[in-house]
């Protein structure tokens, strides 16, 4: 389960800077400059904690996994860096254990798996399908 | 004086002399020697130093050539979006110009943060 301490808490043990932005061209942007990492919210984007929980974790999946890209990247890497920072993110903060646990608690929508997690039904529809289609695990519910 | 422009690159790259320095693999002492006798280092370090700061060595050598960081060759060769990797969050989609020179801008923002950083 991600909370917005494991974000911060990330981001101090591994010396990146978190800047406020406005007028991004993202809710979250992360820029990797040398060896150097800092991740930019813009707050007018981002108009929940909800939304503010999935952004940074999200970018910190960018950050840890170092699934960046060139700003004239092809969109096929691209989206390989997409699909890294997403399974990082599934890896560590929405389990295979979580899922099971929140399918076996009775939460079986999407709708209710994002009440549940409290993150946006995009991150929590790139984790399951991380689980489902890329490992293969079989949660026997019905989703989506 | 050479330290003068080796500097003024510092400045604009958005990094201190000393890690300017460090990454191009000098030692730390060598920009103050530099600083204080005036000194211009070797052809083989003018070559690594010319590449760092993407300049050529006619412009480290005489600041006024037309091939530094301001002119419209090397802003090209030299544009920062192009020193860093990124990733946005969301839906795939292609910046414009205006979102590049914001890009930009974060990049600066974020070199500028490091060099406070550095100097405290």
């Amino acid at each position: 389960m991600f909370e917005l301490c494991d974000f911060y808490n990330f981001c101090q043990k591994n010396d990146i800077d978190i800047i406020p932005f406005p007028n991004a061209p993202s809710a979250g942007v992360t820029i990797r400059d040398g060896k150097e990492y800092a991740i930019f919210l813009d707050f007018a984007k981002i108009q929940s904690t909800r939304l503010l929980k999935g952004v940074c974790c999200h970018e910190i999946g960018h950050a840890a996994s170092g699934a960046l890209h060139k700003v004239s990247s092809p969109y096929e890497l691209v989206e390989r860096s997409e699909y890294r920072a997403n399974r990082w993110v599934a890896q560590n903060f929405l389990t295979e254990e979580n899922f099971r646990v929140a399918f076996a608690s009775g939460y079986t929508e999407l709708w209710q798996l994002a009440d549940y997690f409290d993150l946006p039904e995009d991150v929590i529809k790139a984790c399951l399908s991380y689980w489902i289609d890329s490992r293969g695990v079989k949660f026997n519910m019905e989703v989506l | 004086m050479f330290f003068d422009v080796f500097q003024s690159l510092c400045e604009k790259k958005g990094v201190s002399c000393k890690r300017a320095a460090e990454d191009i693999g000098l030692s730390n002492s060598i920009t103050t020697k530099w600083k204080k006798t005036g000194a211009t280092p070797s052809g083989e370090t003018l070559g690594k130093i010319a590449s760092y700061f993407n300049v050529t060595i006619d412009y480290l050598l005489d600041p006024k050539s037309s091939f530094g960081p301001n002119s419209k060759v090397d802003t090209q060769s030299a544009d920062i979006l192009n020193e860093v990797d990124l990733a946005f969050y969301g839906d795939y989609k292609e910046l414009d110009e205006d979102d590049k020179e914001t890009v930009r801008d974060m990049v600066r923002v974020m070199r500028e943060r490091r060099l406070r950083k550095q100097e405290k």
